[in-house]
């Protein structure tokens, strides 16, 4: 071919976009009534069944967030009993020996303030009160050892009973 | 797909009442945990009680031996009975800050 000779050519461009349309061929009316009806059908089966399709997947959601919900409530209901049963048990223990320590140092007390009671009544007759000083001076010496091993064992008791709860989210609107 | 805007609503309400029922349950540990705390606040103020009746009972003891001691001594005007007497008053007087420093330990936990 020659550079003179040009090939004219009908260009245009193609719709990519372009949905691909149903070609109706009309028959006769009674087909493309029938056509019609059965097209109309097929749209409303179509629309029933997406509906479904969106109701069953709601439903599904639905149970999903009843069950996290009772799920989580008695999971939560059932930790606090624990640690509340742990609390009591311990308490218990820790009250029964605080009762027996308590009534220790009370008699210990108790016996040595009798002891300088004799000894004054005993003294009131002598008229020799030495022996009633002596006595309050250990009588003394005793209440205050009494005294410090209970402070001591408050202290004790207060630094073993920490109790140390698991860090939770907070709740939105948590003011600070 | 019609009905493809009511799905994405769906799912954005399912998303939203999940949040919520997430801060339901942050609300509900939040109130167990403050439940337990209160058990454990009336547990410690037993147990001060306790100690400071077991304080004080021993204390109103002293107390009473002591002003008994100390009457007698005036009487019989002896003067190294009533400063024994005096000495064991101060003494007992001097446990009161120390024992209540305990007592508000136990009672707070701090």
């Amino acid at each position: 071919m020659s550079e003179n000779e040009i090939i004219d050519v009908e260009y245009s461009e193609t719709d990519n976009n372009s949905e691909s349309k149903d070609i109706v061929v009309n028959a006769d009316p009674m087909s493309a009534a029938v056509n019609g009806f059965f097209g109309a059908v097929n749209h409303i089966t179509d629309a029933v069944k997406e509906y479904n399709i969106c109701h069953e997947q709601e439903e599904t959601k639905r149970a999903e967030i009843r069950a996290k919900l009772k799920l989580g409530m008695a999971e939560i209901h059932a930790k606090k009993e624990i640690v509340l049963k742990q609390l009591e048990n311990k308490h218990e223990i820790d009250m029964l020996q605080a009762k027996t320590y308590c009534e220790l140092t009370t008699k210990a007390v108790d016996s040595a303030i009798d002891a300088v009671n004799a000894a004054v009544e005993n003294a009131k007759h002598t008229n020799d009160f030495k022996q009633v000083i002596e006595l309050l001076q250990m009588s003394n010496d005793l209440t205050n050892t009494r005294c410090q091993f209970l402070l001591e064992y408050m202290d004790r008791t207060s630094q073993n009973s920490e109790l140390i709860l698991p860090e939770s989210k907070k709740p939105s609107g948590y003011l600070t | 797909m019609k009905f493809e805007m009511i799905l994405k609503d769906t799912v954005s309400c399912g998303e939203s009442t999940m949040s919520c029922v997430d801060n339901i349950l942050a609300c509900e540990a939040y109130c167990a945990q403050t439940a337990i705390y209160r058990e454990y606040l009336r547990q410690n103020q037993e147990k001060a009680e306790l100690y400071k009746q077991t304080f004080r009972s021993i204390n109103d003891k002293i107390y009473s031996q002591a002003m008994n001691l100390l009457d007698t001594a005036i009487d019989i005007a002896n003067v190294e009975l009533a400063e024994s007497a005096m000495a064991t008053i101060n003494a007992m007087h001097s446990a009161y800050p120390k024992f209540y420093k305990a007592y508000y330990k136990q009672l707070f936990g701090r």
